[in-house]
């Protein structure tokens, strides 16, 4: 036995000194905070700031405040404020604006009679996701608008017919109450995070292993495959909860997210993740021959683990089919796990279900890994 | 006292036979060469004694132990020493050779008497702090000799370790080895160069998987046929004409410069040197194992 931690830690120290020398530890360590102050940034899924262009013949004072209501939110950015119809079309095809309010010559004539009058919105459905939003945004504005002006007129009415019931929506969002993207996303980064490092990276050193021969030279000696695999992860599994660390740490800091639950928690259940990761990772590497095939392979289990896994797209938008593949993805588990500890603060008992999906993931494919990483060294 | 022994080792590559009824004993500080052209079963017969691949069937023991039973004991008692430089170029020379000795379970104690002892030999003392991946050729291979020496092993085997080595390094190499067989350590050497095969105690010539000669190097250059060296007399041509006139009286014909080497079939030599005599100054010599080599496998 104790030969045996002697020689697990000799591979251990060995890797280390790989990892520093190969100057990837920087590759390890600051490559993740990068990629989370990039990610957290870029990849949201708000859409504010539309530039809009407003052709108003109506030239009244209902236009006018029709007009203010839409430079006044951050939604739209009012560019132009034009009176003839043929600048409409140049705009949007320059892309200067992603849409255009029109409003008719007898706007406010209509308004003051009490007839209907209806306003013109084009989009560039170019980007269908700003296209929407700009729709979307659009209508409320408008919609309310119009209640505003109806509200009026019925107030002058009041006396005659008592007072106007009115029903309104008191919009109340748990847990993330402002809707920011960079709440849900850093804790899935950390998730993406893991994969790279633990998957990909402990993949490719293992085959490394292999293609410069030096598993050859192991197998005369007296280490078992076991003690060389525990050696050659240990690594990877350190670096890995740093980082889960690092990242929560810079989240908190840099982008104000909410940490409510326990990180002893997350780092246990982390753990958990990255053995999944490891057990992917070495069968991967028992599979490839070369760092280049092993590479590929981890992209093949990567990508669909990102786009999958309720990381970027809500699984409840994706079709029924793709429904059933994303229970496949470990990442899936692992990032309500993630959003509910960091956001929730849920305990152990309420992330239960994915708890237990993921513990069995990681017993399944470490069992598998071992036995095929055995065949190819003993 | 035989350290390895091996009875009837055939492998198969599928239905491919790579290494065909191969039988074989070597003592105490032998040195033991393998000797053949590519592709003949040097490195089959290597790795299977190592134990990397499996054999089809036969028996293999080495020092006293059974190796499909006694497998991972056989461990402690040899080295291998691959084709391939398989150590690890992060690694310094101290670094790699201690990775081993860890691996090996040598004590500290141990380490640092023999440590110091093989760095001194190969002359890598100098080398310690210097990464693997920045030594010569040459370098190399002392160092990926001493990572197997590290743990004393009885059995010591190399896989053409001096390929594409330098001739200096090879001789220093082959000295190194020398020793080691003084001591008492057995050793098996795979080679494609016929001047270190003349260096070994015992050889095996392999050809297709199968042994065609075996014996000790000067026991086995005793053949009866006549090795002659042939030099055009002055004023003589030499025409493809000439060469088909002599080929029915030889087994095998390379030119060396000027010189053709010719070894002769059975009792040719009067036949011939009556022949050739007013075409070429004829020279009788000893025959290399390269001649009985060729010699072999033009049958």
């Amino acid at each position: 036995m104790k030969t045996s931690k002697s020689r697990i830690l000799k591979i251990f120290h060995k890797e280390i000194l790989h990892i520093i020398r190969g100057r990837m530890l920087p590759l390890l360590v600051v490559a993740p905070i990068l990629q989370m102050l990039v990610f957290g940034d870029v990849v949201t899924t708000e859409i504010k700031h539309i530039s809009i262009m407003v052709v108003d013949r109506s030239l009244s004072s209902y236009s006018r405040l029709l007009i203010s209501k839409f430079s006044n939110v951050e939604y739209f950015d009012l560019k132009t404020v034009s009176n003839d119809r043929n600048d409409i079309q140049t705009a949007l095809t320059k892309g200067d604006v992603k849409c255009v309010l029109s409003i008719p010559e007898d706007f406010e004539e209509k308004i003051k009679k009490g007839e209907k009058t209806s306003l013109q919105f084009i989009t560039d459905g170019s980007n269908s996701n700003v296209g929407s939003a700009a729709l979307n945004y659009g209508s409320i504005i408008i919609y309310n608008f119009s209640k505003e002006i109806f509200s009026d007129k019925m107030r002058q009415f009041g006396n005659v017919i008592g007072h106007i019931p009115d029903i309104t929506i008191e919009e109340r969002i748990l847990f993330n109450p402002e809707l920011k993207s960079t709440d849900t996303m850093i804790p899935g980064i950390i998730g993406l995070i893991l994969i790279i490092v633990t998957m990909v990276i402990a993949s490719l050193s293992l085959v490394k292993e292999k293609e410069y021969g030096n598993i050859e030279q192991l197998i005369v000696t007296p280490i078992k495959p076991y003690e060389l695999l525990l050696g050659k992860i240990l690594p990877y599994i350190i670096i890995g909860l740093i980082d889960v660390i690092f990242i929560t740490v810079a989240g908190i800091l840099i982008f104000k997210v909410p940490f409510m639950g326990n990180i002893l928690l997350l780092l246990v259940l982390s753990l958990l993740a990255i053995f999944v990761n490891l057990g992917i990772g070495t069968f991967i590497s028992t599979i490839s021959a070369t760092q280049q095939q092993a590479m590929i392979s981890a992209m093949f289990f990567m990508l669909p683990n990102m786009l999958l896994s309720g990381f970027i797209f809500p699984i409840k938008n994706m079709p029924q089919v793709i429904q059933y593949i994303t229970y496949i993805m470990p990442l899936r588990y692992y990032i309500v796990i993630l959003r509910g500890i960091f956001l929730k603060g849920l305990t152990f008992m309420e992330l239960l279900p994915e708890v237990t999906a993921l513990f069995i993931y990681a017993l399944v494919v470490s069992i598998l890994a071992l036995k095929k990483f055995k065949k190819t060294v003993g | 006292m035989n350290t390895v022994s091996v009875k009837n080792l055939t492998k198969f590559y599928n239905k491919q036979k790579a290494l065909d009824d191969i039988s074989f004993d070597i003592n105490t500080g032998e040195i033991f060469g393998i000797v053949g052209p590519d592709g003949s079963g040097k490195t089959t017969l290597l790795r299977i004694l190592t134990g990397i691949l499996e054999k089809t069937s036969g028996k293999i023991s080495i020092m006293g132990l059974d190796i499909d039973k006694d497998y991972e004991k056989i461990k402690y008692h040899t080295g291998y020493m691959s084709q391939k430089f398989n150590l690890y170029p992060t690694l310094t020379v101290e670094e790699n050779i201690k990775f081993f000795a860890g691996i090996f379970g040598v004590s500290q104690q141990e380490y640092n008497d023999r440590g110091e002892y093989l760095l001194n030999l190969t002359g890598l003392a100098n080398f310690k702090t210097r990464q693997a991946k920045n030594l010569s050729g040459g370098m190399k291979q002392k160092l990926a000799l001493i990572s197997t020496l590290i743990h004393k092993p009885d059995v010591l085997i190399l896989d053409e370790p001096t390929l594409g080595v330098d001739p200096v390094s090879r001789r220093d190499f082959w000295q190194i080895l020398q020793e080691f067989s003084q001591k008492g350590t057995s050793i098996i050497v795979s080679t494609s160069y016929m001047d270190e095969a003349e260096l070994c105690n015992k050889i095996i010539l392999l050809f297709e998987g199968r042994i065609i000669i075996k014996g000790n190097p000067i026991e086995v250059k005793k053949i009866d046929n006549t090795v002659m060296e042939l030099v055009l007399l002055e004023g003589k041509n030499i025409d493809d004409n000439i060469i088909q006139k002599i080929t029915p009286f030889v087994v095998d014909i390379s030119f060396k410069g000027e010189k053709i080497r010719v070894i002769l079939k059975k009792d040719g030599k009067e036949s011939f040197t009556k022949e050739f005599n007013k075409l070429f100054h004829i020279n009788e010599i000893s025959p290399s194992i390269e001649d009985v080599f060729m010699r072999e496998m033009g049958k």
